[in-house]
């Protein structure tokens, strides 16, 4: 079922972080319709792990390509476009204080169209509505509740046209109430087959959507075998 | 022994860190130049933003500042040499040596730790992630507008000081006191030439990319932890005060030497 790799990473080493102890040389890779569940002992090492596939990590060694082509992370810059569609929902994830949350909602698409037109698009100011925060879009982040601030980056992130989407436990990322919209809202993208890198504590989300498995342990990345799970 | 190692230790860090800074200068400059088509109007709007800021917030602590130093250099300098140059010695001293040192210093108090702030929490809170991950060229969005506001902006109260510590400090002195002044006016358009206000221009340029870079820098370096924003903030407010002195000194030594 899997075609191309999209992104693939080789022989990848990651620096120890304050709160982790990095991650040995690992090898990953992701196609389209991958829902990959990592299981990790120590919450620091899966957020490397994530802020590796999203490029904001510069790494020890190894070589990381997307379709086949291999990033340059001397150059930043040439990074942006895989970034860009990439979407990092994880606490570490953040709107822009000092701009409205309409403004955070379109501050890519006013970038990239050279506008400072703030007109949210229809199905993103339809996801504002479900998820409760259409009235507040033109507050700015500090004065929402912080599941508020959470749900607009899940739609932030979401709306990027993402080509693999990051989730830290997404059970507890919106808390109890929102999962049900949350857990609707990234079953539509798997049945898109937009690949997924999860880790989450909750059993039956993982069975339900998962199809791969990846354990994080020791600062070691191994892929397991998705019928033990 | 240790305390040669330890200057060494100290000019080598010292070195590193200002040929860094120059690097980052350059990088800024290039992209600057290069005007990238993305994101271009939100720059010119957040670049008139920090203009806002840092020079029009700023009028009510620059025109005041301005009118007691002019006073207080006209009171002194018309006792000391009666009328004789006092025109001369006004401007050489505002407009060439204490214009661009104070409007840089008032830049620095407001508007360079505001921007070390600034940045460090946004890199504290992750926001600088945020923006690459929108595809955002952080230099480009965040350090050119601010770049382009301060120097502007600099620029801008450089011209204001001079007015009002000229003008505003001739009309005080003339007004509460009975000081000779009266060929003050006459000395002063005598006295002001091309090169003057083309240094004074220069000056105001270099502090402008100065504090930007330096700000902007110590707030980007900033880690994780949010008690590293105030030793930032610190740093880059002594550090552009010592390089603003220096580049005044060296600018005034090329011209008037």
């Amino acid at each position: 079922m899997n075609t191309m790799k999209w992104i693939e990473l080789e022989n990848y080493s990651l620096p120890a972080s304050e709160e982790g102890g990095g991650i040995e040389a690992f090898s990953f890779s992701v196609s389209k319709g991958d829902i990959c569940w990592l299981d990790a002992d120590v919450t620091a090492d899966a957020l490397l792990f994530f802020k590796a596939l999203a490029t904001l990590v510069t790494p020890l060694a190894g070589t990381y390509s997307v379709e086949g082509k291999y990033l340059d992370f001397s150059r930043p810059d040439t990074l942006l476009p895989v970034k860009k569609s990439i979407g990092y929902i994880t606490t570490h994830s953040a709107l822009i204080s000092n701009r409205s949350l309409r403004e955070n909602l379109t501050l890519m698409r006013s970038y990239s169209d050279n506008t400072v037109s703030a007109r949210i698009d229809d199905n993103i100011f339809e996801l504002c509505r479900h998820f409760s925060i259409a009235e507040k879009v033109d507050l700015r982040p500090e004065k929402l509740e912080q599941s508020d601030r959470r749900a607009a980056i899940v739609i932030r992130e979401v709306a990027k046209a993402t080509r693999l989407l990051l989730l830290e436990k997404p059970e507890i990322y919106l808390g109890h109430a929102g999962f049900f919209l949350y857990d609707w809202l990234l079953r539509g993208l798997v049945d898109q087959g937009v690949p997924m890198v999860f880790t989450s504590d909750d059993k039956n989300f993982v069975d339900s959507v998962s199809n791969r498995a990846l354990g994080l342990h020791n600062g070691r990345l191994q892929e397991k075998d998705y019928r033990e799970l | 022994m240790s305390t040669t190692r330890l200057i060494g230790r100290n000019t080598i860090r010292s070195f590193n860190h200002i040929t860094t800074l120059l690097t980052f200068a350059s990088k800024l400059l290039i992209l600057l130049f290069s005007r990238p088509a993305e994101g271009r109007t939100l720059v010119r709007r957040i670049a008139l933003e920090q203009i806002y800021f840092t020079a029009v917030q700023a009028l009510p602590v620059i025109i005041p500042v301005a009118l007691i130093i002019g006073s207080a250099i006209i009171i002194q300098f018309s006792k000391l040499s009666g009328q004789y140059d006092l025109g001369n010695i006004a401007v050489t001293l505002i407009v060439r040596e204490l214009g661009p040192a104070i409007t840089a210093l008032l830049i620095i108090l407001r508007s360079a730790t505001a921007v070390t702030i600034e940045t460090g929490y946004m890199k504290v809170l992750h926001e600088i992630d945020a923006l690459e991950m929108s595809g955002i060229n952080v230099e480009w969005f965040v350090c050119i507008p601010r770049l382009v506001g301060i120097t502007t902006a600099i620029l801008s109260l450089f011209v204001v000081f001079d007015i009002v510590a000229i003008i505003g400090g001739y009309v005080v002195v003339w007004t509460i006191t009975y000081l000779p002044v009266g060929n003050f006016l006459k000395q002063i358009a005598g006295a002001v030439t091309i090169s003057g206000i083309a240094v004074g221009l220069i000056k105001a340029i270099c502090f402008g990319i100065t504090i930007t870079v330096t700000s902007t820098y110590r707030g980007l370096q900033v880690g994780r932890h949010i008690t590293e924003i105030p030793v930032a903030a610190s740093r880059a407010a002594v550090e552009c005060f010592f390089f603003c002195l220096v580049i005044n000194v060296t600018i005034s030594g090329l011209f008037y030497l």
